[in-house]
């Protein structure tokens, strides 16, 4: 039934493979792709671009250690009807960002929204394609087999669908405006920063204004506040009145783990999650660095994210 | 990671208790018949006088032979006669002790039925069946040819065989014969494979693994998988009904005590047409009737579970069995399993239980009442997300549950008219939750009625018809990603977060019903030809699917058969495949053509041996369309499936040991639509290889070892990954599907045993060590978030179960 017995061994594997050691997906061990983002020319809280209107497409990109150069190649074509993981194109792609030599900034892409007759009834886009870190894209020329020039690791293939607005229909972007991180046993807490890509990995403990904690136990734990509140109401297709349904995607670099990658953002005030830190032997005597990033979905194609970064001293 | 077991038995001392002892504890082998002699049917004979039967009290002597014979139940001073002239050329392996060959004193029946003479290839050849699984076969052998199924034939219980030594001891065991199997291919099992083969911890339907023809499946599967065939494609029967599980937790243990079983019949294709809407293998799981000559009862208690069965005679007719098992997995799960991982809402919990009433109110007649049923349930709440997949939150629950009632009536009514009705009703709950991707809820009735008549015509025509009714109302609610193609879809990895989920609610109910009529010709002397032909009506896709099979065999050379066959099988699709909402409604029947052909040989005293080929072709598999088409589901696949199976069975008389071998040679491949390339099966495994041998030491010391090797299965290679910015996921991208293939798989399993006796009671003390040599056999892969990393899941270590077993 519905193939329940090739599930039951699956699902032995993945219980056993729970205890296997192997890297996490909250561990930032190189140079990751966290998240998809389109802001609208009109408003960049939108993230559903109308046919016809200009919108722009974010990427988080984020480093275990120093930034490294990115490049990237980026196609965007309308969408086919999902049925599965693997989406489709409904027609050619009217929009290509390549940026060929890797330059020391997160990959952007500019577009305009085909109109209605050019989009063929297709309600959303799929942007599909690779960031390369420090060295070049590859795109067929017809815009498939995206790759890089350099090793394995440090490409990423992606693909996102972006969804459009739909008979006045918007959804807009979470908003993290009240978000607060905290590390509970510390009491110190852990405001995001834009520059966080930035700040240096090591002896960070002159950085102004950076928190700084002290790794007096093996195991702390982060709350973070400010999310359930912000989640949009909207209206379904079939007339329901619901509310967004948020998942919080945690990350952490340094050779620190977290306890999971994923929380469901409900009712709840606040989540937490265990965060354990890294030996102490590994750590610089002046600070280390250690980024904390969270990345929040609506499940409506709305995405946010923010960077946490704090001076872990032995 | 010890296991201890304890084995209680009680109950009246006397001939049942001595047959629970036989059982535990096969030290003492009743003679089995090597060689049938016909009795003459006396000149004269009126047809009206038909049938008589004669009972006859034969010594058997240590080298086979028949001492003394006599008669202690007359049909007539001519039949008489002609039956104790029969039995002196009756040659018998001896009834041994401890391996060592004595004289035994045992009941044999001869019934003279019609006129003419059988053929002398009419000897018993099957291996017999018996209560308490022992491995006897004497008596009740037909002087005209034997019924097609005679366990079916509803006879009087013959009397009890006795040991005529000093001590003489009484085995118990109710002695039939079988017939000579009409299938192309039927593995019996006996006493020895289910109790004493290592490795199996003497569960008996565990032994069916290490027939020919069986592949290992996945550790935590626990499914049937027949010559290259999908696990939904064979079926397990209990008693002639459907039953929707083997074993608990998929592999733990079988959902019917060994105790209660009466014998297992493994069809692995080319199957009679009793047996409808599968295409693979038949697995028929018979119970055995309750004591009518005393009370008993067992208790069985060990790490795992416990069991009780209890048994007591009603009359002189009629008996009543009851037995009860559960688990204690609960126990353990919620004391041992770290609390932080999930919130325990329903630890595994397993249970199951039987009920056979028997009666026989005349000769000819037997009215049984089963009420059997079984549950596994299991289930965990996440409070977060889990496994690396934003999806999977919630809950975790798997409830496999059925309970069945069953009444059988078996008559004869007319001397050459045999019938058997069968009704069966009950209940079946499956449950499967995986977060919130995942929902299937199935609510099910089975109603079942079967009828069969088994007509003798003449001496070399018989005929078998039957009905077979099937009913099934439901409810289902499903949720999750569409219904798609099962096996070969080669997405095993992909998450669920990144699925499309659809939802079904509905009821209705599906009607099955089935005729069949099928003739067993006798042409010449030495070849049989059975003809069947099969009717079914699949009412939820408005479809019928018309089977017709046909075996010819050739026993024209001494001790050696000579099988062919060929048959038509049909299947419906999975209930998820044809329902309206989920899938296609227009789907056609599944179809399979089977190719047969084999030998078997007694090769010497104790030791046969056979050899099969076998060739399936699969039409109208259910498969995928192409993306974006409407329906997802179509018939467009088709297969191929050939083999050979090599096997052998060694008991030699009078020696210390006995042996099983098998080895399967096969390739099974599938195409998926036209157009396309062959690919290997999901579960293919090219060799398998099964040996067991016990071996008695003697002063009570038993050893034994299995091995098993065995290919493993397809896998299809990941070479990448996708990051899937909506879902925060990687999608795996898949190599060509099943074009890598696991580690190969091997075991050896080692049982000692040393047992102590008084009189009739017993205690044992046994190590049984699975996986001796602690291999790896990994079973499967698991793989990081990204899939750049793959680790290894190891498969059962080194496991040592350590047991005492008592008898009183």
């Amino acid at each position: 039934m519905i193939g329940i017995t090739k599930r039951a061994p699956a699902l032995l594997v993945v219980l056993v493979g729970c205890m296997a050691d192997v890297t996490p997906g909250s561990s930032i061990e190189r140079t990751r792709v966290l998240g998809v983002r389109v802001e609208t020319e009109e408003d960049p809280d939108v993230a559903t671009p109308a046919p016809g209107r200009r919108a722009r497409l974010r990427l988080r990109v984020v480093h275990p250690e120093a930034p490294r150069p990115l490049s990237w190649a980026l196609a965007l074509c309308p969408a086919a009807d999902a049925s599965g993981p693997r989406a489709a194109c409904a027609g050619p792609p009217f929009a290509i960002g390549l940026q060929p030599d890797p330059i020391d900034a997160e990959p952007t892409v500019d577009f305009e929204v085909p109109d209605d007759a050019a989009l063929g009834g297709a309600r959303a886009l799929l942007v599909g394609g690779v960031v390369c870190a420090a060295s070049n894209p590859r795109l067929a020329s017809d815009a498939t087999a995206p790759g890089c020039t350099g090793p394995r690791e440090d490409e990423t293939l992606l693909t996102a669908r972006i969804a459009l607005e739909h008979e006045g229909q918007r959804n807009r972007n979470p908003s993290l405006d009240s978000l607060a991180v905290r590390l509970v046993e510390d009491d110190v807490p852990v405001p995001a920063r834009a520059d966080a890509n930035e700040l240096p990995v090591t002896a960070c403990a002159r950085v102004d204004a950076l928190p700084v904690v002290r790794r007096t136990r093996a195991r702390s734990t982060v709350r973070i506040d400010g999310l359930a509140g912000a989640r949009e109401r909207w209206t379904a297709e079939d007339g329901t009145a619901r509310i967004e349904r948020w998942t919080l995607s945690t990350f952490v670099d340094r050779g620190a783990e977290l306890e999971r990658q994923y929380s469901n953002v409900d009712d709840e005030t606040a989540e937490t999650l265990e965060l354990r830190w890294p030996d102490s032997r590994v750590l610089d005597p002046n600070g280390s660095l250690v980024r904390l990033h969270l990345v929040v979905r609506d499940g409506r194609g709305g995405t946010s994210w923010s960077t946490h970064p704090f001076c872990l001293q032995p | 990671m010890l296991g201890l077991a304890l084995v209680l038995v009680s109950g009246a001392a006397g001939p049942h208790a001595a047959r629970s002892q036989q059982a535990a504890a096969p030290e003492l082998v009743p003679p089995r018949l090597a060689r049938f002699a016909e009795a003459e049917m006396p000149p004269g004979v009126n047809p009206q006088d038909l049938p008589r039967s004669v009972e006859l009290e034969l010594v058997v002597a240590p080298d086979g032979s028949v001492r003394e014979a006599r008669v202690v139940q007359s049909g007539g001073e001519a039949f008489d006669a002609a039956a104790l002239t029969a039995a002196q050329e009756l040659r018998f392996e001896p009834a041994t002790r401890d391996g060592r060959p004595i004289a035994a004193r045992i009941r044999f029946r001869y019934v003279f039925e019609l006129r003419q003479a059988p053929p002398p290839n009419q000897v018993p050849a099957a291996a017999a069946d018996g209560s308490s699984g022992a491995q006897t076969e004497s008596s009740s052998v037909s002087a005209a040819p034997p019924e097609p199924d005679a366990a079916a034939v509803p006879e009087p219980p013959p009397p009890e065989t006795r040991l005529e030594e000093e001590d003489a001891e009484a085995f118990g065991a109710r002695a039939r014969v079988r017939a000579p199997p009409r299938e192309a291919v039927r593995r019996t099992l006996g006493a020895e494979e289910i109790v004493r083969v290592p490795g199996t911890r003497g569960d008996a339907l565990r032994v069916v693994e290490l027939l020919p023809g069986v592949a290992r499946p996945p550790f935590g599967a626990g499914v049937l998988l027949v010559r290259g065939a999908a696990p939904s494609d064979s079926q397990v029967y209990f008693e002639g009904a459907p039953v929707p599980l083997l074993y608990h937790f998929g592999g733990l243990t079988s959902f019917v005590p060994s105790r209660l079983l009466d014998r297992i019949d493994f069809f692995p294709g080319n199957f009679s047409v009793r047996y409808g809407r599968k295409l693979g293998g038949v697995l028929e799981v018979s119970a055995r009737d309750p004591a009518t000559d005393g009370a008993s009862a067992v208790l069985d208690v060990n790490l795992i579970d416990a069991s009780a069965l209890v048994q007591t005679p009603i009359g002189a007719q009629a008996g009543l069995a009851v037995a009860a098992r559960r688990s204690y997995v609960d126990f353990f799960f919620e004391n041992v399993v770290p609390g932080e991982l999930f919130d325990v809402v329903a630890a595994p919990v397993y249970w199951d239980y039987q009920l056979v009433g028997a009666w026989r109110p005349a000769a000819g007649q037997r009215l049984r009442l089963l009420a059997y049923g079984s549950s596994d349930a299991f289930r965990v709440v996440f409070d977060e997300p889990a496994f690396d997949d934003p999806a999977a939150s919630g809950n975790l629950d798997l409830v496999t549950a059925f309970h069945r009632v069953q009444l059988e009536w078996s008559r004869r009514l007319l001397p050459t008219v045999d019938q058997e009705l069968t009704l069966t009703a009950g209940p079946t709950r499956l449950d499967f939750g995986l977060g919130e991707a995942i929902a299937f809820r199935l609510r099910t009735w089975l109603l079942q009625a079967r009828s069969e008549w088994r007509v003798r015509l003449s001496p070399t025509v018989r005929l078998l018809a039957g009905l077979d009714m099937q009913w099934l109302p439901f409810t289902v609610r499903y949720v999750g990603p569409p219904v798609m193609q099962g096996e070969g879809s080669g997405r095993a990895q992909d998450p669920l977060a990144t699925m499309e989920r659809v939802q079904s609610l509905g009821e209705g109910s599906v009607y099955r019903p089935a005729c069949y009529l099928e003739s067993d010709l006798r042409p010449t002397r030495s070849l049989q030809l059975v003809l069947g032909l099969r009717l079914d009506w699949f009412d939820e896709i408005r479809s019928w699917a018309y089977d017709p099979r046909l075996v010819a065999i050739w026993s024209g050379l001494e001790a050696t058969r000579i099988k062919a066959a060929l048959g038509v099988f049909s299947q419906p699709p999975e209930f998820q495949e044809s329902a309206p909402q989920l899938g296609n409604p227009a789907l056609l029947p599944l179809r399979a053509l089977h190719v047969g052909l084999g030998v078997e040989r007694d090769v010497a005293e104790g030791i046969d041996v056979g050899a099969e080929l076998f060739f399936k072709s699969l039409s109208r598999r259910v498969v995928d369309t192409p993306p974006g088409s409407w329906p997802r589901l179509d018939n467009a696949g088709v297969g191929r499936i050939a083999g050979l199976e090599l096997s052998a069975r060694v008991r030699p008389t009078g020696r210390r040991w006995f042996g099983l071998f098998s080895y399967t040679l096969s390739r099974s491949e599938r195409r998926d639509r036209p157009g396309q390339g062959w690919r290997l099966f999901d579960f293919d495994q090219p060799h398998i290889l099964s040996a067991a041998a016990v071996y008695r030491l003697g002063y009570g010391w038993e050893v034994g070892a299995t091995f098993r090797l065995v290919s493993g299965n397809p896998q299809t290679p990941i070479t990448g990954a996708v990051y899937d910015a909506n879902a925060d996921v990687y999608v795996p991208v898949y190599g060509a599907i099943n074009s890598a293939r696991a580690a190969t798989f091997h075991r050896l399993d080692v049982r000692v045993e040393k047992q102590w006796s008084w009189d009739a009671r017993a205690l044992a003390v046994y190590l049984d060590v699975q996986n001796v040599y602690n291999a790896t056999n990994p079973e499967g892969s698991f793989y990081n978030y990204d899939f750049s990393e793959r680790y290894d899941v190891p498969g059962l270590p080194i496991l040592p179960s350590i047991g005492v077993r008592g008898e009183l």
